[in-house]
């Protein structure tokens, strides 16, 4: 499997959406898989978006073409992490990309 | 680590009528002590609307209010906890609200120093003990004292 692109994605790009990049980026190695996982703030989103197989979002009310958008916010709370996990590895797993 | 963490910033057992109040008494403290510029308390408020930070954490709920970088002049946490709770809008949700009891008010001014300290934030803010511990606490210098134990070090 290629490597795959995750973007997380929050207002600012600098609190939440670090925080759910390094729990998914240590997730997804311990599963296997290769990721380059990216924080970014919301206004950045349009450069970003060609490049991303997934977007892990935190951002109210996210529209998104031909790219999948997870709610990331079970990062943050610790509550429902390993359904979403779960839900991302299959995504990224079963991904054409 | 470089963000701080003093027990002038904490307020216990605060009464607060909405989020608005609260988060102007801790922004106004750290711009007391040359934490933030004017326009934090400002960007704090914007951003709440439309990046809201209400976090569903259990048993205790809480909120990581934040604004960009540009408005800090260096790294900081103040803390609240309330009588009563107050509502934010749920963090990456358009509708829903979550009745916040410990908000955590971030000030960050460098992006990538700031990976270790985040890492840390979200092992302890999904630590239902230390959280129940520091609604608990009557004593700010012993919050302070928690925060920095477990963010700090």
């Amino acid at each position: 499997m290629a490597k795959k692109r995750i973007i997380t994605l929050c207002g600012s790009g600098i609190a939440s959406s670090t925080i759910v990049a390094q729990k998914v980026k240590k997730a997804c190695e311990e599963k296997g898989i290769d990721v380059d996982v990216k924080p970014i703030a919301f206004r950045e989103l349009q450069g970003e978006i060609l490049h991303a197989d997934l977007i892990i979002s935190i951002t109210p009310g996210l529209k998104v073409d031909n790219v999948p958008v997870v709610n990331g916010v079970s990062f943050l709370t610790g509550v429902g992490e390993k359904n979403v996990l779960d839900e991302i590895f299959k995504i990224l797993e079963e991904g054409k990309k | 680590m470089d963000v701080k963490i003093d027990e002038k910033f904490v307020l216990n057992n605060y009464e607060a009528k909405n989020k608005e109040e609260v988060i102007m008494k801790l922004a106004n403290i750290l711009l007391q002590e040359g934490v933030v510029k004017d326009s934090f308390l400002r960007s704090v408020l914007e951003r709440e609307k439309r990046f809201p930070t209400g976090l569903p954490t259990e048993p205790v709920k809480i909120a990581i209010p934040h604004t960009d970088a540009e408005h800090c002049n260096s790294s900081a946490i103040a803390v609240a906890t309330l009588t009563e709770p107050v509502r934010f809008g749920l963090m990456g949700d358009d509708k829903e609200t979550v009745d916040v009891r410990i908000i955590f008010l971030l000030a960050l001014n460098k992006k990538e120093e700031q990976a270790i300290f985040l890492s840390k934030f979200s092992q302890f803010i999904c630590d239902s003990k230390v959280i129940e511990e520091i609604l608990l606490a009557n004593d700010s210098s012993y919050v302070a004292s928690i925060l920095k134990d477990r963010l700090c070090n």
